[in-house]
C-alpha cells in the first residue's frame, strides 16, 4: 500500500487520471459490449470532445497536453443510455470539461467531479432523460477498480463507511425498496462520482460529513420511496455534497482546533 | 567491522550541518586545515556566542561551507592522527550546568519547539521533553542502548532536570525496559510506538509547545553524552545508529560519530538511489548523518519537483503521513502558498522539517514541504519579534 502510494510523488494528476482509467475499463468495456455498436460510437465521439477540449486548452496555456477528459468521456458513456443524440452529448461533455475542470486550470485544480457536472447537465436538459440501470456484471466489474482505488489512495475509506452507513442506515428505517437493486445502481456511482477524491473533503471529519451528507442526499432527491432506484438521485447527490465539501472541511477544522484549545487550556 | 571500531577506528570523516540549525551564521574558532580533537569548539552561534558547537572526531577542517545570506552550510572534517589533546575541563564549582553545557558544545543537543534550533542560551522551559522511543522499526532500542549506562543517563536526566523549573518528560516505549530514573520533576509516558516515535508526537501529547510557551526535546543518546560529560570532562561524539538498505536486513546497528559520513557507511548508491538521514521517510536527503538522526538508509531517488505546479491530489494516506494528527491536505495547500497564517492556524508550529517530509514523499505535486515549512517557520518567527 505503501509503495502504490509512493509511485504517485510528482506525477501531479497524470497518476490520478491513470489508476481511474485503469478502474472504469473492466466496467466500460462490459457495457460497451452489452449496448453495442451504439455505445461504441458514442464513446468515440465522447473522446473525441473531451479531448478536443484538453488539447485546446494546452495549447492556450502553454501546458503538456494531459489527456483528463478520458476519466470524463468514459464515466459518462458508462452511466448514459447510448441513444442521447451526440450534438448533445457534444454540447453536454463540452459544458462540463470547461467550466467543470479546465477553466480551474484543469484535474485537481478543481473542487468539481467533470463527470458529475456532465451527467447533471445531461439530466437537467433532457428531463425524461432516464439512465440505465447498471447489469449486475457492470457493477460487480467496478469492485476491482474500488478496491484499487482503496489501495491507492484515491478512494477514502471513511467516506465509504459514511456514505455507506447514511445510505444503508436510511434504508434499513424506512425499508423503501429493494436492497439489491439499489446497490447495483450505487456501486458504480459511488466509485466513479461520490469518491472522485478532487470533488470530496479532505480532512477526516470532512470525509465523514462529505459521505454521510451524499448517502442522506440521494434519499432526499430520489424521494423516501425511491421505486426503482436509479441512478438519477446519486448524480444530484454527489454533485450537492461536492459543493459543501469545502464547507465540511471549514465544519471539521473549526470543530478539531476548538477540541485542541479545550485540551490544551 | 564490529559496533565500537567504527567510532573507535577514526577512520569516518564526519560534518555540522547548516540543515540542523536552521539559520545559523557562525563565528569559526577553527580554519581550514586546522586539526582538531573531539570535543574542541569550531564554531559558535554569531548571534549568540555562547552556544559553541564541538568537532565530533580526531581530524582535519576540510571545509567551511557556507550558503546563502551567510548561513552555516557544513563545515567538514577528515579524520586523521593529529596531535591534537581533547579537551577535558570539568564543570567548574561556580558554573553552572547550563554554562558547562553551553560552553563544552552539548547546548545544539536540544531542539526548542516551535520553530526548531537551539534553545537561546538564556531561555526558560516550562518542559523538557526527553525522547528514549525507537525512531523508526530498525532504529536500536534505548533499553540495549542505555544497557550499562544507567548512571550516566541518570546524571545526565539530573542535569537537564537542573534546566527548568518546570517538568522533565521522559517517553518511553510501553515495551522498553528502561528504569527511570528518581527524579522529584520527572514524569514517565509509556505508549505505543505507533505514532509516538517522533519528538512532535510526544510534545503535542505531553507538552504542547506554542510561542510563547516553548519546549525543548533532546534524545536519550545525548542525555547519556551530557553524563558522560559531567561525569568525565570528555565530549562523547558517539552515538549508535541504525544503518539500513534494501540489501542488508536485518538492520545493523552501529556506533558512528555525530555527523557520520554516510556514503562511507552505506557506500556510493548508485544512480537510482540516494543517501537519506533519519528514520525514512521522515528526514532529509544527506551525505552526512543529521544531528538528531539515529537512522540511515538508501532510498529510491525522488522525482525533481517539477517547473509548473502539479495539483495536490488529496489522497487519503496523506492524513496519516504526519507523526500528529493536523488536517495535512489543507495545510499542504496553505504551505504550498505560502500562507503562514493559515500554516498556524492548521498546526504547522507543531511541526518542524523532519515531521513533514513524510507529506514530500506521496504528494503528487513535487512540492518540498519542509523547505516552505522553514519558510513559514521563519515568518511568523520574524511576524513574533
Amino acid at each position: 500500500m505503501k509503495a502504490l502510494t509512493h509511485v504517485m510523488q510528482g506525477r501531479g494528476a497524470i497518476s490520478l487520471i491513470a489508476l481511474q482509467i485503469i478502474a472504469v475499463a473492466p466496467p466500460l468495456a462490459i457495457v460497451l459490449v452489452e449496448r453495442g455498436p451504439p455505445a461504441i460510437v458514442q464513446f468515440g465521439a465522447a473522446l473525441l470532445i473531451v479531448l478536443v477540449w484538453d488539447y485546446a486548452f494546452a495549447k492556450v496555456r502553454h501546458h503538456r497536453f494531459l489527456p483528463q477528459g478520458l476519466t470524463t468521456a468514459a464515466i459518462f458513456v458508462l452511466l448514459t443510455p447510448p441513444d442521447i443524440p451526440i450534438w448533445h452529448v457534444a454540447v453536454t461533455l463540452s459544458l462540463a470539461t470547461v467550466i467543470g475542470e479546465l477553466v480551474f486550470g484543469g484535474r485537481g485544480f478543481g473542487f468539481l467531479s467533470p463527470a458529475t457536472v456532465a451527467l447533471a447537465l445531461a439530466l437537467l436538459s433532457l428531463p425524461n432523460l432516464e439512465l440505465p440501470e447498471p447489469s449486475t456484471r457492470a457493477a460487480l466489474a467496478c469492485l476491482p477498480g474500488l478496491a484499487l482505488l482503496l489501495l491507492t489512495g484515491l478512494c477514502s475509506l471513511s467516506v465509504l463507511l459514511a456514505f455507506a452507513t447514511a445510505m444503508g442506515g436510511i434504508h434499513f428505517l424506512a425499508a423503501p425498496t429493494d436492497l439489491a437493486q439499489l446497490a447495483l445502481v450505487a456501486v458504480p456511482a459511488f466509485v466513479f462520482l461520490i469518491a472522485d477524491p478532487t470533488a470530496s473533503a479532505v480532512t477526516l471529519g470532512g470525509r465523514v460529513l462529505y459521505g454521510g451528507a451524499a448517502g442522506a442526499l440521494v434519499w432526499v432527491f430520489g424521494g423516501i420511496a425511491m421505486e426503482p432506484a436509479t441512478i438519477n438521485p446519486m448524480i444530484f447527490a454527489a454533485l450537492t455534497a461536492s459543493l459543501f465539501a469545502p464547507l465540511f472541511d471549514h465544519v471539521a477544522i473549526a470543530l478539531q482546533t476548538r477540541a485542541g484549545r479545550l485540551r490544551h487550556g | 567491522m564490529t559496533a565500537t571500531d567504527i567510532a573507535a577506528s577514526n577512520t569516518i570523516a564526519a560534518a555540522l550541518l547548516g540543515a540542523d540549525y536552521p539559520n545559523l551564521r557562525i563565528r569559526p574558532e577553527v580554519q581550514e586545515g586546522d586539526n582538531v580533537a573531539p570535543g574542541q569548539i569550531l564554531f559558535r552561534d554569531a548571534k549568540y556566542p555562547e552556544i559553541a558547537f564541538a568537532a565530533p572526531i580526531q581530524g582535519r577542517v576540510t571545509s567551511i561551507r557556507l550558503a546563502a545570506r551567510r548561513m552555516l552550510s557544513a563545515v567538514t572534517l577528515a579524520p586523521a592522527d593529529a596531535s591534537v589533546v581533547a579537551p577535558d575541563d570539568r564543570i567548574g564549582p561556580d558554573q553552572s550546568i547550563r554554562d558547562y553545557l553551553l560552553a563544552r558544545g552539548m547546548w545544539p543537543a536540544f531542539v526548542s519547539r516551535p520553530f526548531g534550533g537551539p534553545p537561546h542560551p538564556d531561555a526558560k522551559t516550562a518542559a523538557i521533553v526527553v525522547s528514549a522511543v525507537p525512531s523508526s522499526r530498525v532504529a536500536p532500542d534505548p533499553g540495549d542502548v542505555l544497557r550499562g549506562q544507567s548512571d550516566a543517563f541518570t546524571r545526565g536526566m539530573e542535569a537537564i532536570a537542573e534546566l527548568t523549573d518546570g517538568s522533565v518528560h521522559l517517553c518511553l516505549a510501553n515495551t522498553s525496559r528502561i528504569d527511570a530514573p528518581a527524579l522529584p520533576r520527572l514524569q514517565v509516558h509509556r505508549r505505543s510506538e505507533r505514532r509516538w516515535s517522533s519528538p512532535a508526537a510526544q510534545v503535542a501529547r505531553v507538552a504542547p509547545a506554542s510561542p510563547g510557551r516553548a519546549t525543548w526535546t533532546i534524545g536519550y543518546q545525548d542525555v547519556v553524552a551530557i553524563g558522560h560529560l559531567l561525569e568525565t570532562g570528555r565530549y562523547d561524539p558517539v552515538r549508535r545508529v541504525a544503518l539500513w538498505s534494501d540489501t542488508t536486513r536485518p538492520a545493523p546497528t552501529l556506533n558512528v560519530p555525530l555527523g557520520a559520513d554516510l556514503s562511507q557507511l552505506l557506500g556510493q548508491p548508485g544512480p537510482e538511489h540516494q543517501i537519506w538521514s533519519g528514520a525514512a521517510p521522515s528526514g532529509r536527503v544527506s551525505a552526512f548523518l543529521g544531528r538528531h538522526h539515529l537512522d540511515a538508509s538508501v532510498v529510491a531517488h525522488a522525482r525533481p519537483a517539477p517547473k509548473k505546479p502539479h495539483p495536490i491530489i488529496p489522497l487519503a494516506g496523506l492524513g496519516r503521513a504526519l507523526p500528529i494528527r493536523l488536517p495535512a491536505i489543507p495545510l499542504m495547500r496553505s504551505l504550498a502558498v505560502g500562507d503562514a497564517e493559515t500554516s498556524a492556524r492548521l498546526g504547522c508550529l507543531q511541526l518542524l522539517e523532519d515531521d513533514i517530509a513524510p507529506l514530500t514523499a506521496i504528494c503528487t505535486s513535487g512540492t518540498d514541504y519542509a523547505r516552505r515549512l522553514r519558510d513559514v517557520l521563519d515568518r511568523l518567527r520574524s511576524d513574533l519579534s
